[in-house]
């Protein structure tokens, strides 16, 4: 299900409009965005939790080469689903 | 950093953002969710702009695993702070040991910082906490800052700093480590784009340095079996075969017996090339032949050692024939279109 149908879905059971309902998903990826620059989880109470995690710089080996390379920190955005989710996908 | 967001918060910042009440933002995020569970649990991938993908994977058995992609806007924009950086390749005596030990000889002066932290117990209690907050402001202002702080320690305490070697390029190849980002992160959350970029042309620099010093020591041993070859080949003790370099080594005005039995038909040198994820047969064709399409004949060489033409193992040594042994000519488009009928049958034999 692609952005599109998802905000058509989630408009038609709310009885809002697209556009609006188009706002406050730009809204929610917003506030994840800003919470996980910060290095804050985010908690969706019976979904999961978006969790950002920092890689330190680490030396990492081309295996065609062999040569070794200091490879730069990164940030990576995670998400860890909730046991109810989980329960439910099983 | 490091705190919990919950729904309420996340509520109220949606509303202030939307101009909506909270009510709304609150059954909006209900919904999304419960949308997003429904389709997952149909089985389909749910995909949200500006945050990511979730994807359904099939685990061991009948279990399904939920896997979560961000969206590339959002990966980039987390990694901002480091989006300076590239990798960097290391020499070879450039250990992990030398970069993990951080301890307390950073030669760099935007190590500083960290040296502040680490050394509160030598200065005395007032100055360390003006070097404390001094640190914390230096990571978020500019190089400037750092500077007067390093001036700073040196003035209050030189039994710590004479010890350690200046900041210069002169400093000996194998001294001793530098800071490493590892460090910086633990005082800070993030560590200033331009501190580790610093720290990171340290490295290179010392590896640089080593570099140096090792090309010097094998180009002074490989003089020194140049000028033994010469000598052999000039004064022989008796007479052997001679290899292609030596044949190319020795000069044609030599007054020695051996020169007729030299005379004799010196093989043209073999050209070689390796293979590599940067170096493949099309390259090595232009490379040596003028146009791709003669790798064919690379190929044709090189036949016994590979099979698959597009499966090449990195690494493996092509011996490059000379241009006349399969009639390979660029400018002449007869020759390419016959090198072109050749790939067109490994083609059919491989399917590549």
């Amino acid at each position: 299900m692609d952005n599109k149908t998802l905000v058509a879905r989630v408009a038609e059971k709310m009885g809002k409009s697209k556009t609006d309902v188009t706002r406050l998903m730009e809204a929610l990826a917003g506030a994840v965005a800003a919470h996980c620059a910060e290095m804050d989880t985010v908690a969706l109470p019976g979904f999961g939790s978006f969790v950002p995690v920092k890689h330190d710089e680490e030396i990492r080996v081309n295996p065609d080469t062999g040569r070794r390379a200091l490879y730069p920190p990164r940030m990576e955005l995670t998400f860890q689903a909730s046991n109810i989710l989980k329960n439910k996908l099983k | 950093m490091n705190a919990k967001i919950t729904l309420p918060e996340l509520v109220e910042q949606i509303s202030e953002a939307t101009n909506t009440t909270q009510r709304m933002s609150e059954l909006f995020l209900r919904e999304l969710l419960a949308t997003v569970t429904e389709t997952l649990v149909a089985g389909e991938s749910v995909s949200i702009k500006d945050l990511g993908t979730f994807k359904l994977q099939k685990a061991d058995g009948d279990a399904r695993q939920l896997l979560f992609s961000p969206a590339k806007k959002l990966a980039e924009t987390l990694n901002q702070p480091f989006e300076a950086f590239v990798p960097v390749e290391l020499d070879d005596d450039v250990t992990e040991q030398a970069l993990a030990q951080a301890g307390g000889t950073p030669p760099v002066m935007d190590s500083e910082p960290v040296e502040a932290s680490n050394q509160t117990d030598q200065t005395d209690s007032a100055e360390s906490s003006d070097q404390s907050d001094l640190s914390d402001q230096s990571v978020v202002s500019d190089q400037p800052d750092v500077s007067d702080q390093f001036d700073v320690l040196e003035h209050s305490n030189p039994s710590d700093t004479s010890g350690q070697s200046t900041p210069s390029e002169s400093s000996e190849p194998l001294h001793p480590e530098p800071v490493t980002t590892a460090m910086l992160v633990q005082s800070q959350a993030f560590p200033d784009a331009a501190l580790l970029d610093q720290v990171r042309r340290e490295v290179a620099r010392e590896a640089a340095h080593t570099a140096l010093w090792k090309g010097l020591a094998i180009g002074l041993v490989a003089g020194v079996l140049v000028a033994t070859l010469m000598m052999r080949i000039l004064q022989p003790a008796a007479t052997g075969t001679t290899t292609t370099a030596d044949s190319q080594a020795s000069p044609d005005t030599t007054a020695v017996a051996d020169v007729p039995t030299r005379q004799a038909a010196t093989p043209p040198p073999v050209v070689t090339d390796t293979i590599s994820a940067t170096m493949y047969l099309t390259k090595m064709a232009i490379k040596h032949y003028g146009r791709q399409e003669f790798w064919v004949y690379i190929y044709e060489e090189n036949k016994s050692l590979i099979g698959n033409p597009n499966h090449i193992k990195p690494g493996t040594v092509m011996v490059i024939p000379p241009a006349e042994k399969y009639g390979i000519n660029p400018a002449d488009p007869a020759s390419v279109a016959q090198a072109e009928k050749r790939s067109i049958e490994l083609f059919n034999k491989y399917k590549f």
